[in-house]
């Protein structure tokens, strides 16, 4: 399973973009936001997503013939929870539109009118990972956030409570974490 | 690596004084190449000096610059994004942002005013103010370049022992003792600087990773895709100018010292990972060493992997962070491919000792780092190393000196218990900066002659090319190993791979090959790369037999192509070779001759016209109408049917007749029909006495009436087909590669136009086939070895080939064998036709030779006659392919010419 790591599963597409289409393609993905508001937050389970337009190759050796590629491609990488089937469903179920924005420059699309295909489509266009490592495959991403959430506030209590003595920093310690320690029995 | 060719201050970094960079816009090309022109003489190499110049000149250009300087759009089209981008539009990458923001920035960086970097070092005053005026004067003369602002820097000293020095920065810790230690220069580095490797060794890093032209810790040559002189001993640069707020770090400092035990004087260290004399946190966390920090040999020599935890330096401490040494995973191969030789130098005065007010004073740092890949050095380092610590293990706090951007606004000190300095402030401003090419002296010269003109102009030195490394051979071997494994048992999908696709195996993996393995076996395949080795495997069809037999037989009936030495072989070439003539050359010539000015005179108006499209596919599909009298069902299709199965045949290198696509099928039946209708109308005419043209077809028929050796109908139509395949895509692709080929090389262009204006055909056919050396149709042809044999016997080649083994006579790489080459990589249009071997050798010479050879300069001398002839702008003017096929290149030229 080597799109799979633990609970976290990986997918890349290469797919070859209409001719004439790059910077069209282009301006739809520079306005996708990215961060809180980016669309794929509203999934819930994406850790990673990034869209790369490779229109060349760079081959480096002396004396160098250049390479090419038959077709400018549009390549698509997310690290997810779950299944790609589920993580393509939650795609066309949250952003129908934004998915059809961006493939549609991409040969073959389909369109979001039959998810099926969408689905057929991409996993055809899928290049299969031959080791994938994801950073916190065991964990889910609201895990993942909750203990980022976690470390950051050990971290401004330590700074906070810098130079106190070890009663005074048990006090503080168990006033802070009381809550936590809680929820952890 | 020739010391004469790089600019100084490269691998011996300048220790003078004082500097001043001066940054120029060009204002007008030709006069900045007379003003770069008149400094050429002035600009310091590393050659050895007798005695140290009293003032320094080296110079180094932007992106804009290169333009300015009217480098063609070709050229600079293939430079690394980041360098074209320059630095100003990197920002939100390297976290110049808020205060730091290239909005933000003064003496004109980041506005796209600044072209040329200039830099002097200078003992004394004087000497400097005498090289200043001297420019001053030149480029007052020339004029062509303005100056856009100044900076003036000095350096401050240190004194140690035995007069040695060290150079610190302002907030005064001793500078540049962990500079990176590289192979390929007659310097030798201290003790710490290269890769650390077992056993307490450390291993000097490529040369590549810091001056272009040679092989980097990959194995590539970075930036080779430009002119040689732009890149050979040439480095890239990044300046950027630090301001340093010296006051609020001493004040932090003092702050801080109070809490932390060991006071401002560790803190200090443990932010930097080394005590400000120089002394390493990690020989001596705990107190700084005097002789150790003046102590060349062993200052530098020392790892983080016993401190992982950061006890003694912690993990984000700034000289931990810009080299990790061994700190990170897979022993230094995370870290060997980012470093960096810094050059940097301060500015502004120094603040006195023990002050630690505001005294208005601006002061700072000019980081200068020089590298072959900014995006992978200097980039990879800032953005991922110094404003972010989770590589570390330590969030995402950033670098506590040289950090950027938000960041969690700490750095812990570990220990018991950690101490954290929170919050971190800015001590650093970012003032501005840009990347420069900081070319090799010949480089230099390049642009000073105009770019275009000067690629391999005259009084230029022919720099060799990088030597030949036995890890390419061996890497070679890997990627066809690779290619081999990836398909099991069925080796050949991998050579065919390397020979379908275009470009395949390229020059240097042939010239690796040649040096180091010239008869290279493996497996069930070989490569045969040295031109008698490639002579010998072509000229014996009985040890080497052609691979095509089965599935010509199968596609339409067997043809001479696919025969071994047999006799049935023997009589169908007689027969085919008495129907073709040599006055049939003339004829061809003539009808050419005709033909390529009425095809080029539909597209004169407009001055536009698709070499591939408009003019190489249409000529040999004309002359098979014209000469073997088999026009075909249309254009079209005639040039997809040999397409297809041209691959179908010759893609088929295990010949198996069980990979036959069905198109394949489609279309050897299809042609076969239409040849049989036209075979049964032309008998009927020739019976009926009706005047028949005097073609290839008809001559065949005839000949079935006489008494010497004639093909039967199927023969006929089997061997019609064969030559057309063999004979369409192939006219085709070698007119179009050469003609693309001397597209890229102004000079040679110029002499080819200038043979065709003058009618010298044979001096353009000379342009043409040379031309074709450097941009081969194939890599070579496919042999099969019924038995073992013996390969170059009685040489040191000698090498034993299985029965069964496939081997590829590489014809490409013979002609560029040294052996019998001379001057293999130059463009030479005196070489003997023995040379090129594109039409093969030995009994299947290929029977089209003489035609071809006829009609390809034919092709091209027309058009090179146009004036103007250029490639189109943009994706157009470049050769697209469709699959193994040349898809279009559009050249224009003056409308009307």
């Amino acid at each position: 399973m080597p799109n799979s790591c633990g609970n976290a599963t990986t997918t890349t597409v290469f797919a070859p973009i209409l001719p004439g289409r790059e910077e069209a393609l282009q301006s739809v993905l520079l306005q996708i936001p990215s961060g809180d508001t980016s669309p794929f937050e509203c999934l819930g389970n994406t850790h990673f997503t990034r869209f790369v337009i490779v229109d060349r190759l760079e081959y480096e050796a002396a004396p160098q013939i250049p390479d090419g590629l038959k077709s400018h491609y549009l390549l698509f990488n997310a690290v997810f929870d779950g299944p790609l089937d589920d993580f393509i469903a939650s795609m066309l179920r949250h952003f129908p539109e934004l998915v059809d924005r961006i493939w549609s420059h991409c040969v073959g699309y389909p369109g979001s009118a039959n998810p099926a295909a969408v689905r057929t489509y991409l996993r055809h266009n899928e290049l299969e990972a031959t080791f994938f490592f994801a950073a916190y495959g065991n964990s889910t991403l609201p895990q993942v956030r909750k203990a980022l959430a976690l470390r950051g506030r050990l971290t401004q209590f330590a700074i906070g409570a810098q130079g106190a003595s070890a009663e005074e920093l048990q006090a503080r310690f168990r006033r802070e974490f009381a809550e936590s320690a809680e929820g952890t029995r | 690596m020739s010391a004469g060719n790089v600019q100084g201050n490269f691998f011996r970094g300048y220790t003078h004084p004082l500097c001043v960079f001066r940054f120029l816009e060009i204002t007008d090309g030709p006069a900045a190449r007379e003003w770069l022109k008149r400094l050429l003489p002035l600009i310091t190499s590393e050659a050895p000096w007798d005695a140290k110049p009293a003032a320094t000149l080296n110079l180094m250009f932007t992106w804009p610059g290169l333009r300015a300087l009217e480098v063609p759009d070709e050229v600079l089209a293939v430079f690394p994004p980041e360098f074209r981008q320059g630095m100003a539009a990197r920002a939100d990458l390297l976290g110049d942002t808020g205060a730091d923001a290239p909005g933000q920035w003064t003496d004109g960086f980041g506005t796209g005013r600044i072209h040329v970097g200039l830099s002097i070092y200078a003992l004394d005053d004087t000497s400097l103010r005498e090289r200043l005026d001297w420019l001053e004067q030149a480029a007052a003369e020339t004029g062509g370049v303005a100056v856009v602002s100044e900076q003036v820097a000095n350096r401050l000293v240190r004194d140690g022992p035995g007069g040695s020095k060290h150079y610190p920065e302002h907030f005064g810790y001793s500078d540049g003792l962990g500079q990176p230690a590289f192979s390929g220069v007659p310097v030798k580095s201290p003790r710490g600087g290269g890769s650390p490797e077992a056993k307490d060794t450390w291993r000097d890093l490529a040369l590549g990773e810091f001056l272009l032209g040679y092989e980097n810790e990959g194995g590539e040559f970075p930036s080779s895709l430009l002119p040689e002189p732009l890149w050979r001993d040439g480095t890239y640069v990044v300046y950027r100018k630090l301001e340093q707020d010296v006051p609020k770090f001493r004040r932090f400092l003092q702050e801080h010292g109070k809490a932390y035990p060991g006071g401002a004087e560790k803190v200090a260290a443990k932010i930097v990972g080394r005590w400000p004399d120089g002394t390493p946190l990690a020989l001596r966390p705990e107190k700084p060493d005097a002789d150790l920090s003046w102590d060349d040999t062993r200052n530098n020599d020392f790892r983080y992997a016993d401190d992982p935890l950061g006890m003694k330096c912690p993990a984000g401490a700034h000289i931990r962070r810009a080299n990790p040494r061994d700190a990170l995973p897979f022993g230094s191969s995370m870290v060997n491919s980012h470093r960096l030789i810094r050059r940097g130098i301060p500015y502004g005065p120094a603040l006195p000792d023990g002050q630690s007010e505001d005294d208005g004073a601006e002061r700072g740092f000019l980081f200068v780092a020089y590298q072959t890949n900014i995006a992978r050095q200097f980039e990879f380092v800032q953005a991922l190393w110094l404003n972010d610590g989770n590589k570390f293990g330590v969030g995402d706090d950033r670098d506590p000196l040289m950090g950027q951007g938000e960041g969690s606004g700490k750095m812990l000190i570990p220990g018991a218990p950690p101490h954290f300095l929170s919050p971190l402030p800015e001590f650093i401003r970012v003032r501005g900066g840009e990347y420069f090419l900081r070319p090799g002296i010949e480089g230099l010269h390049y642009l000073a002659a105009g770019a275009p003109a000067a690629a391999p102009a005259a009084g230029l030195r022919a720099a060799p090319r990088p030597d030949p490394l036995q890890q390419a051979v061996r890497d070679l071997g890997a990627q066809v190993a690779d290619g081999l494994k990836a398909f099991g048992q069925n080796l050949a999908h991998g050579l065919q791979n390397l020979t379908l696709q275009h470009p395949h195996l390229t020059q240097a993996q042939l010239s690796l090959l040649r040096k180091h393995r010239p008869i290279f076996v493996l497996g069930k395949t070989a490569v045969v790369t040295r031109s008698a080795d490639v002579r010998e495997v072509l000229g014996d069809g009985a040890r080497f037999q052609v691979a095509y037999g089965p599935v010509m037989a199968a596609l339409a009936g067997p043809g001479t192509l696919g025969m071994g030495a047999t006799a049935e072989y023997d009589h169908d070439a007689a027969a085919l070779r008495a129907v073709v003539r040599q006055e049939d050359l003339s004829r061809i010539a003539s009808f050419v001759d005709d033909l390529v000015p009425q095809l080029l005179a539909t597209y004169r108006p407009g001055g536009r016209l698709d070499l591939v499209r408009g003019l190489c596919n249409v000529v040999p599909i004309r002359v098979l109408a014209e000469y073997f009298g088999t026009p075909g069902v249309s254009e079209d299709l005639q040039l997809r049917w040999s397409h297809q199965l041209f691959e179908e045949i010759f893609g088929n290198i295990w010949d198996n007749v069980a990979d036959i696509t069905p198109q394949g099928r489609a279309v050897a039946a299809q042609w076969s029909s239409y040849l049989d209708d036209l075979i049964e109308r032309r008998r009927e005419e020739q019976s009926a006495g009706v005047a028949t043209p005097d073609d290839l077809l008809d001559r065949l028929l005839r000949q079935q009436q006489g008494d010497g050796p004639s093909l039967t109908d199927e023969r006929i139509r089997a061997n019609l087909i064969y030559m057309a395949v063999g004979f369409i895509p192939q006219v085709s692709k070698v007119t179009v590669l050469a003609l693309d080929e001397l597209l890229n090389r102004p000079q040679e262009l110029a002499g080819a136009q200038a043979a065709a204006r003058a009618g010298d055909l044979d001096l353009v056919a000379a342009y043409v086939w040379e031309a074709l050396r450097f941009n081969a149709e194939t890599p070579g042809l496919f042999r099969i070895c019924p038995a073992d044999t013996v390969l170059a016997r009685g040489t040191e080649r000698e090498t034993r080939i299985p029965a069964g083994t496939l081997v590829l006579a590489a014809t490409q790489s013979a002609a560029f064998d040294e052996e019998v080459v001379p001057e293999p990589d130059v463009f030479r249009t005196d070489r003997p036709w023995s040379t090129y071997l594109y039409f093969g050798a030995g009994q299947h010479q290929c029977l089209g030779e003489y035609v071809s050879r006829t009609q390809v300069p034919r092709i091209a001398a027309p058009l090179l006659r146009l004036n103007g002839l250029r490639r189109a702008e943009g994706d157009a003017g470049r050769l697209s392919w469709d699959g193994i096929w040349p898809k279009s290149l559009e050249v224009e030229f003056e409308a009307g010419s």
